[in-house]
């Protein structure tokens, strides 16, 4: 496979990035060869996606991207929100709410089909800047949040 | 020492050691190669099929539970058919074992012997799948192996219908035949099946079965034979190691090409209840299943589960054979699902499941109901790849948490004085996972079998008194997301005719925690439970013409409590077996997929489309999904409002902010918690059990909330 361009127009892979790719072709997308340039087609998409300048290293996330900021590697939120350094754990520097009481678990699991507070809660981890669900855990009360992922850029 | 084991270590030192072999063949003659994998592919499936259909088992016939391979003389698999694929790694350790015990010396491998294996700790991942392997000889000479696996529907044990959820022990998983020789000459021992005649319920699903595999196998056998005689057994054995090399160097290209490098943290949970079952030790479990997965830039990848609970008295254990092969089984369908399926795609990874942890427990553990255990950690696989697909710009691929699969079983004897014993797989009929691009499919399968199919309801209906007044997609039964996750399945079923007696239960944890994880801020599919109903009204309300129920309706207050009157109990998803009656009900789920991304996200005019089909609630839609939507009546159909909608969500991202802290508030207020062990008993004990078995986990903990050093457990 190596060598391989991709052969995906700019539109097909702008629906994908936004999600709202035509089922066949996601079919069909599944269904071809990898490319071995997929990762840097992908990365201009992304670039003309968001209002600001700053270089994507990576997306990690549906809204979340470690870019260069000067010397900076930084986690920043399409919407602008800039988090910090990369190799700490975004969640740390967001705004989080935690469904852990029947009553707020209940506004969204209905009747039995909320867990048992006393084993777990949710945390929904909210960019301070547009109010987006970037993230969101499932763990029992006292769990350390949980750093989804430290990309290799070196 | 005999020749094969011999061969076999040296293979797998050579392997260790990173001497693969070259390609030569295929570089000769790529085509003639390449015919040959094809040809191999074919014989497979041609096993599969034959052993499918000969097969009297709905399970095996409708389902698809059963899988067929070749494998190296010396236990690599050179090609698998489709079905159950979780078998692929763990099929092949049977023939390993065997090789390392000895078996050529005693009993002895001759053409035409027939061996059995059911010990998940050899092979297989519970009693409930056996193997059938025979070796297949080419002028004298081993050659190759053939094998094929079936779930059978009954094999003793605690509990009808092939698992056991109040299995304790190893001893109470059934009847198990480690690696057992059972026929000679390409027929089984009189006294084999005698043995599992005498010591199950009903023998016939695990005989007749047996026949189907002996078909399948026999069918293989010949066609290989039939094969090498025209490549020649040099060409065919050169090959089929050359076939197993490429596909080591098909995974590490293909995780170097779609996996972004760099180290990611999942971590999933499941319960266990057996406090207040009618089991032997009363005793609750909260399992704990951290997962560390690192991709190297050369395509290297180890996945970690340093910190993984300890194995317990219950049933919901996996062997490390088992848990091993789920995991290159998920690797195989998600990722490397256009290579070659064979054992070069194992020779790659690293995996790394801590010894007396519930994924490599010691050999007296129960491992019946292995598929919460070891599902639940593949959901901690599926979301750490999924990112690793995402953050190289794959997004055609990876997906939130699949669903944890339930199953209904039932056991006693029919009005006809027959003893019946029946698993019914519907409920692997889970909802799939969300994905970037799509939802999850509604009743779509198990993470086991992607095979799985939801089958007829008639070949079910005569060989069990579970009648279904219902079975359909549990609205709601998915995670919210701005893809939803895939409802799951829901049956109700009314216990009918008066059989002379019946036991029923049914396994699958996930009551008092959410399964299946949402990702990129996607929710969790909804916690599962059980229903049971007794001295029911149920003949007087259908003598009556009276309105029955089908379904479930409104979470809080079912259909079944509202038409009928009788005993109605909320259990555990997973459920020892009890006594039921005439006319008492069953109400079973199976589990949903997880979401993917922010709920405001989704489209609204899917969101009311999806409302009008009774496939969300109305307080979904506008309470997760901020969509407004009016009717005019109750039996018209709503329609969107689509200004009124934008401004609802706008109004919901501020009410999030409004509500939220920052993490930091949110960590000083938890921490306070944390000092002073406020949590459950429960609670504290999943963590002490952890901080026990990992140094890593414990150091982890205590820096995080900024402990002392002499900090050690709660």
């Amino acid at each position: 496979m190596a060598g391989r361009k991709t052969a995906w127009s700019k539109d097909v892979l702008r629906d994908l990035s936004e999600g709202g790719l035509d089922l066949q072709v996601l079919l069909e997308m599944q269904r071809g060869d990898k490319e071995d340039d997929r990762f840097e087609a992908m990365l201009a998409i992304e670039q003309e996606k968001v209002s600001w300048s700053e270089r994507i290293l990576v997306p990690i996330g549906e809204h979340l991207y470690v870019v260069q900021k000067g010397a900076d590697r930084i986690v920043k939120c399409s919407c602008g929100h800039e988090f910090g350094d990369y190799r700490q754990n975004w969640k740390l520097s967001a705004v989080v709410y935690a469904r852990d009481t029947e009553e707020s678990l209940g506004e969204t699991y209905p009747g039995p089909r909320k867990c048992d507070v006393e084993w777990m809660g949710l945390r929904e981890y909210y960019c301070p800047g547009c109010g987006t669900i970037l993230e969101m855990e499932a763990v029992p009360p006292g769990y350390p949040v949980v750093f989804d992922f430290l990309p290799d850029l070196d | 020492m005999g020749e094969l084991k011999e061969r076999m270590l040296k293979r797998d030192k050579d392997l260790v050691e990173g001497r693969y072999p070259s390609l030569e063949l295929h570089e000769q003659d790529a085509v003639k190669w390449e015919v040959l994998y094809t040809r191999l592919l074919g014989i497979v499936q041609e096993g599969r099929e034959t052993g499918r259909l000969i097969s009297a088992s709905p399970t095996v016939r409708e389902f698809g539970e059963c899988v067929f391979c070749i494998f190296t003389p010396e236990g690599e698999v050179a090609a698998f058919s489709r079905g159950i694929l979780l078998h692929f790694a763990s099929f092949a350790a049977t023939i390993k074992w065997m090789l390392a015990n000895d078996y050529e010396e005693e009993p002895g491998i001759k053409d035409g012997d027939i061996f059995c294996n059911n010990d998940p700790v050899i092979g297989g991942a519970h009693s409930a799948d056996v193997a059938t392997l025979m070796p297949v000889f080419y002028q004298g000479k081993l050659a190759a192996w053939v094998g094929g696996l079936t779930h059978v529907m009954e094999v003793g044990g605690t509990e009808p219908g092939g698992t056991s959820p109040s299995a304790m022990s190893r001893y109470d998983d059934g009847l198990m035949f480690p690696a057992q020789k059972v026929g000679e000459n390409d027929r089984f021992f009189n006294y084999y099946h005698i043995n599992v005649s005498r010591n199950t319920r009903d023998g016939s699903w695990w005989i007749l079965d047996d026949l189907a595999k002996l078909g399948g196998c026999t069918k293989m056998k010949k066609a290989l034979i039939d094969l090498i005689d025209e490549y020649g057994l040099e060409y065919y054995e050169k090959a089929v190691y050359e076939m197993i090399e490429e596909g080591r160097r098909f995974a590490v290209n293909k995780i170097k090409t779609v996996f972004f490098p760099g180290t990611y943290r999942t971590v999933n949970f499941y319960d266990i209840l057996n406090a207040e079952q009618p089991v032997r030790f009363h005793k609750d479990y909260y399992i704990h299943q951290p997962l560390e997965m690192t991709v190297t830039k050369d395509g290297e990848l180890t996945l970690d589960y340093d910190g993984l609970s300890s194995p317990g008295y219950h049933s919901n254990n996996s062997s490390l054979i088992c848990a091993r092969g789920l995991h290159i089984y998920q690797l195989l369908q998600e990722v490397l699902y256009d290579g070659l399926f064979n054992s070069g795609v194992v020779q790659g990874l690293e995996l790394k499941f801590p010894e007396d942890s519930v994924l490599n427990p010691g050999i007296q553990y129960a491992c019946s109901v292995w598929a919460t255990a070891k599902t639940s950690a593949g959901g901690c696989f599926q979301r750490a790849m999924s990112r690793a697909y995402f953050a190289k710009g794959f997004r055609e691929e990876g997906f939130a948490s699949k669903a944890i699969t339930s199953a209904v079983f039932a056991g006693g004897v029919d009005e006809n004085d027959r003893l019946f014993s029946v698993s019914n797989f519907e409920m692997n009929s889970s909802g799939g996972p969300a994905m970037s691009n799509k939802d999850g499919m509604d009743a779509a399968n198990s993470v086991w079998n992607p095979e799985a199919q939801l089958s007829d309801i008639e070949p079910f209906e005569p060989i069990w008194p579970l009648k279904w007044l219902g079975r359909g997609v549990q609205t709601d039964g998915g995670g919210y997301g701005k893809h939803r996750g895939g409802a799951t399945i829901a049956s109700l079923y009314v216990i009918e005719p008066p059989a002379k007696f019946v036991e029923s239960g049914a396994f699958m944890s996930g009551d008092k925690v959410f399964l299946s994880a949402g990702t990129m801020g996607g929710y969790p599919a909804p916690a599962r439970y059980r229903y049971t109903m007794r001295d029911t009204n149920f003949a007087e309300t259908a003598e009556n013409q009276l309105p029955l129920p089908h379904e479930e309706g409104d979470p809080a207050d079912p259909d079944f409590a509202r038409l009928l009157e009788g005993r109605l109990v909320r259990t555990s998803g997973q459920s020892a077996s009890v006594e039921f009656k005439r006319y008492d009900l069953i109400y079973q789920t199976s589990g949903g997929g997880g979401g993917w991304g922010d709920p405001l996200e989704r489209d609204p005019e899917v969101v009311v489309r999806e409302l009008n089909d009774g496939l969300i609630f109305a307080s979904s839609a506008e309470k997760v999904y901020g969509v407004v939507a009016n009717r005019v009546s109750d039996e018209d159909p709503y329609v969107l409002d689509g200004a009124r909608t934008a401004e609802r969500r706008n109004q919901i991202r501020k009410e999030r902010l409004a509500r939220a802290v920052s993490t930091g508030d949110f960590l000083a207020k938890a921490r306070e918690k944390v000092v002073a062990g406020d949590f459950a008993p429960i609670v504290k004990e999943m963590y002490n059990d952890s901080f026990n078995n990992s140094p890593r986990f414990l150091k982890e903990y205590r820096e995080f909330w900024d402990l002392p050093d002499t900090f050690a457990g709660f």
